[in-house]
């Protein structure tokens, strides 16, 4: 290949770009003419490609040590991850593992609601003896007036309200209701007594419990009533202790429910 | 990175450095991989693609027109990508059969990475199957390798850093302790001419 000298210093400036549109044109010309200014030109990119090559070889060489170094510090992921399926296993996994966890996440508070909210064996028992709200014969706002008590007393006309709303299924706005009467003077029985059925009704056992002793422990007219509802929150609250003790004073008093209470007894294996 | 950080570094690649290079260059491989395995699907694929867009912003380094990025590490992400997708593409393009091809020579220097010793690397022995084109490819990428290493270390450096990282001539004229522009200019050239009067001994030893 022969060449003049300064042709080299004239194709750099042609493969950078830095010439001339004329002098470009004139250059193309003399590549299509001139074999040996053709192959000057190709030899010149040649070395351009074959320097970058061998740079970049060089210097991957050198990365690919530093690549090695940082295996074995980087985080297990990437120091285990000898394939790639590795790799792909463990993002497998942590995908499993994450939709394991918002199943989790779902199932748990539905099964805690479903837990709580399902009626068991003793509650089904203690419902069956209880009187419904509907089919309640007798109220307590008739039982616990006196004769010669007026019905109109705002007390009494808040014990009236309270039991049709606990007869409507009212509950949570009966409960209501019988607070604003714990003020009033009167006797408060009727006022515990309806709490104690509202409560039961909407499973507050330690609230029910404490309303019916109350009642209980005042020895009025609803006794007995009380009594009878405060034995089936014992078994709604699984206290299937105090609630045969109960049922046994009711079978000794003899009191309305004392051939239920006997029943039930039986059932509780007494 | 900081800037402070970024001139920091880009002062050491001027003076031949590589401390804070090399660390960015570990915190990218740590954080990019299991992403870039993620899409290409193979860990070589990822490396070398990782390893092409790095030796792109080394260059742009060296060359010293880089701007500053707050997020290089994001910028150099998406190179790495571009250089996948160009990976991609170069896979479904027919080489071309006269001219040599960055392909063609990158595999020439991965081979003869395996001997260690470039030079000495005979194509004709290693490659038997090889066709006689792309013998003659090999050939020629052996002369120039050869022909360069023969140079001297200035010569070297001259022409490298001119035409693999595009370095201006005013730095380098500094930097190798030339008398002035038009000194380093025809240094340069000089360089140049003796490469390319070795390769064509070499390509044709009866010339002689």
């Amino acid at each position: 290949m022969k060449f003049n000298e300064n042709d080299i210093s004239l194709i750099e400036d042609y493969l950078s770009g830095d010439l001339t549109d004329l002098a470009r044109q004139q250059v193309e010309k003399r590549i299509q003419r001139e074999s040996d200014f053709a192959s000057l030109v190709a030899l010149q990119k040649d070395i351009a490609i074959v320097l970058n090559a061998q740079e970049k070889s060089r210097k991957q060489q050198q990365w690919r040590q530093l690549i090695e170094g940082a295996k074995y510090a980087a985080p297990p992921i990437l120091k285990e991850s000898g394939s790639t399926k590795y790799i792909r296993r463990v993002s497998r996994i942590q995908r499993v593992l994450r939709v394991a966890a918002m199943l989790l996440f779902f199932l748990i508070p539905v099964g805690l609601y479903f837990y709580f909210n399902s009626v068991t064996a003793h509650q089904q028992l203690a419902w069956a003896y209880y009187e419904q709200p509907q089919t309640l014969a007798e109220g307590v706002f008739d039982i616990t007036r006196s004769a010669d008590d007026p019905a109109n007393t705002p007390f009494q006309k808040g014990i009236k309200t309270a039991e049709n709303l606990y007869k409507a299924g009212k509950l949570e706005i009966a409960i209501a209701v019988l607070d604003t009467l714990t003020t009033e003077p009167n006797d408060q029985t009727a006022v515990q007594f309806l709490k104690g059925r509202c409560y039961f009704m909407i499973k507050q056992n330690k609230k029910a419990l404490a309303a019916f002793e109350n009642v209980v422990a005042q020895s009025t007219v609803i006794d007995d009533k009380a009594r009878w509802a405060l034995a089936l929150t014992y078994l709604q609250n699984k206290d299937f202790e105090n609630c045969k003790q109960t049922l046994q004073t009711i079978i000794e008093k003899e009191e309305a429910k004392s051939e239920q209470a006997k029943e039930l007894l039986e059932k509780l294996g007494e | 990175m900081t800037q402070d950080l970024f001139e920091q570094l880009l002062a050491e690649v001027k003076q031949g450095k590589e401390t804070i290079f090399n660390r960015f260059f570990t915190d990218c491989y740590t954080s990019f991989m299991p992403q870039l395995i993620g899409m290409t699907k193979s860990e070589d694929a990822a490396k070398d693609a990782f390893m092409d867009a790095m030796y792109k912003l080394w260059k742009m380094l060296v060359q010293g027109d880089m701007p500053y990025r707050a997020n290089l590490k994001g910028y150099v992400f998406v190179m790495v990508k571009n250089e996948w997708l160009q990976v991609k593409r170069r896979q479904k393009k027919m080489p071309m059969a006269h001219t040599l091809e960055d392909s063609d020579v990158e595999q020439f220097f991965i081979k003869a990475m395996n001997l260690d010793d470039v030079e000495s690397y005979n194509p004709l022995i290693a490659s038997e199957t090889a066709t006689e084109m792309e013998q003659q490819k090999q050939a020629k990428i052996q002369a120039i390798v050869t022909a360069f290493a023969q140079l001297g270390k200035k010569c070297q450096r001259l022409i490298r850093d001119t035409t693999v990282y595009k370095v201006k001539l005013s730095l380098l004229q500094k930097e190798l302790g030339y008398a002035s522009y038009n000194a380093t200019k025809v240094a340069k050239h000089q360089c140049k001419m003796a490469l390319i009067k070795k390769y064509t001994a070499l390509m044709n030893p009866q010339a002689k």
